[in-house]
This record gives C-alpha cells, sequence and structure tokens, in this order.
C-alpha cells in the first residue's frame, strides 16, 4: 500500500473499521462521500488562498513598466550592434578588396599573370569568407527582429512617417 | 490571421570613406526629428517604431524595416530615403545592397 497516497489511507482506515468488508461495498461507501472530499478541499483552498496571496510579492506597476523598458531597450540595443556589425564587416571587405586588387593590379601590369591569378583568387576567397560571416549576421538579426510583437498601427505610423522623410519632388 | 511579417534591409557602401560628423550629423538629426537617437563607437543610430537608420562615421547607410505591407512600394520608399541620406552627407557615388527575410518564416 502506497500510504502517500490520499485515497489509499481512507480506503485502508475504512477496511480496518470493516475488517471483512468486500471491495463492492467499499465502493458503495467511499462513493457518495468523493464530492465532500472536493467540497472540502475547496474550502480549504479558498480558505488558505488570501494567506497565501499575501505572500506573493507582485511587481507594482511602475517595476512592471520599468522592466519592460529595459528589455525593450536591451532588444533595440542588440540589434543596433548587430547592424552596426554588418556596416562594419561591409566596410573592411570593400577596403580590404581593394587594396588586394590594387596588387593585383601591378603584377598584371607587370605581365605577371600567375601571380595576378593568384591575388584574383585571394579575392574570391575573400568575398566567400565576408558572404559567410553576412550570413550569420543575418541569422541573429532575423532571430532578434522576429521576437517583436507586429503592431499594425506601427506600421501605418511608420510608413506615414517615411513618406514624410522623402522630398516632395521624388513622391 | 497569419501575418507575412518580413524585414527589409537596404544599404548603401560609399566608394570612398567620408566623415560625419558636426553639420553633416546636424543634418540628419534635422531630417530625423523625432527618432530615438544614440550612438556608439562611430555608429549613428535612428529608431522609429519599425524602422531603424544606422549610419557609420565613414558614410555607410543600413536602413532596416519591418513590415507586412507591400515590398515593392516599401523598397521604393527606401531607395529614396537613401538617396536623400546620402545627399545630405554629400555622398555621390555608392553601391546599394538590399536583402529581404522573411520572419514569419
Amino acid at each position: 500500500m502506497n500510504d502517500s497516497n490520499p485515497i489509499e489511507l481512507i480506503l485502508s482506515v475504512v477496511r480496518e473499521s470493516y475488517p471483512d468488508i468486500s471491495e463492492e461495498s467499499l465502493c458503495d461507501i467511499i462513493k457518495p462521500l468523493i464530492p465532500k472530499f472536493f467540497e472540502l478541499i475547496i474550502e480549504e483552498i479558498e480558505r488558505e488562498l488570501p494567506h497565501s496571496a499575501a505572500k506573493v510579492e507582485l511587481p507594482s506597476d511602475s517595476q512592471s513598466r520599468l522592466t519592460f523598458a529595459q528589455q525593450v531597450s536591451h532588444a533595440k540595443r542588440s540589434r543596433t550592434q548587430v547592424r552596426a556589425s554588418k556596416i562594419f564587416e561591409a566596410e573592411l571587405t570593400r577596403d580590404a578588396i581593394k587594396e588586394i586588387d590594387k596588387i593585383r593590379q601591378r603584377y598584371a601590369e607587370t605581365g605577371d599573370t600567375q601571380k595576378a591569378d593568384q591575388y584574383a583568387e585571394y579575392i574570391s576567397i575573400f568575398r566567400g569568407a565576408s558572404n559567410e560571416k553576412d550570413r550569420i549576421y543575418d541569422y541573429i538579426d532575423n532571430d532578434m527582429t522576429s521576437n517583436l510583437t507586429y503592431i499594425q498601427d506601427a506600421e501605418d505610423r511608420t510608413n506615414r512617417r517615411l513618406r514624410g522623410l522623402i522630398p516632395d519632388g521624388d513622391k | 490571421m497569419e501575418i507575412n511579417n518580413k524585414l527589409i534591409e537596404y544599404m548603401s557602401l560609399p566608394q570612398e570613406n567620408t566623415k560625419i560628423d558636426g553639420d553633416k550629423l546636424n543634418h540628419l538629426r534635422i531630417l530625423f526629428d523625432g527618432f530615438d537617437f544614440n550612438s556608439f563607437d562611430g555608429y549613428y543610430n535612428f529608431i522609429y517604431e519599425n524602422i531603424e537608420i544606422n549610419i557609420s562615421i565613414n558614410g555607410t547607410v543600413l536602413i532596416s524595416l519591418v513590415s507586412a505591407s507591400n515590398i515593392s512600394e516599401n523598397i521604393t520608399m527606401l531607395s529614396k530615403l537613401l538617396n536623400k541620406i546620402n545627399s545630405l552627407i554629400s555622398i555621390a557615388y555608392f553601391s546599394k545592397r538590399i536583402r529581404i527575410h522573411d520572419l514569419s518564416a
């Protein structure tokens, strides 16, 4: 018998009081009592609930707003940092390729095609590595941005604002 | 209702680095009046609702827009805005890159 099971415990008490009782009769005794058990449980919960609730420390309204503002600010900062990394990567790739290409051109002008081809290959390897890095940034950016809650009103306001930024002649 | 949310990313990379400071930054701040502004480590960031504009001190501009509406219309608007920004910071020659990511997937 599992003593920690309250139903088993009740059954064992009944069995002790009526040692000759059959399983069927036992069920007949217990069945009408089940709604009463539930009633008692609910009464107990209702009695204890105010005390338990009083012990729970709920954040105040201003605390909740502050926490939300901090989370939003953190999310924005993280996305901004990823986008700054994308810009840095694009600028770095442009500058590096420009420099490697200057060397390639010098070899090409002096007729050393083997060296020129080798540098062309370096450019292609560098570009490939940079694209791979870009894809990783995109993945992180999408992941963070997709957590934003979509709000139609916000989109309408953004579009109105965008139109306001464009010169009248270009609209 | 399923919303087909997209992240549109539009970047312009100047052929030569320029320097964004003083007057140029003031022009940008006037243009983006009402946007949240912050700067860190050589990047200026303007944020308003679903749009974020990041500009490096060297003149590279990245506009990111979260949108579920007409993509081609949005791209046209972003292209015009990019041209406007580049004209403010005196960048004549630049390459453009557009990427569209599906956020609903």
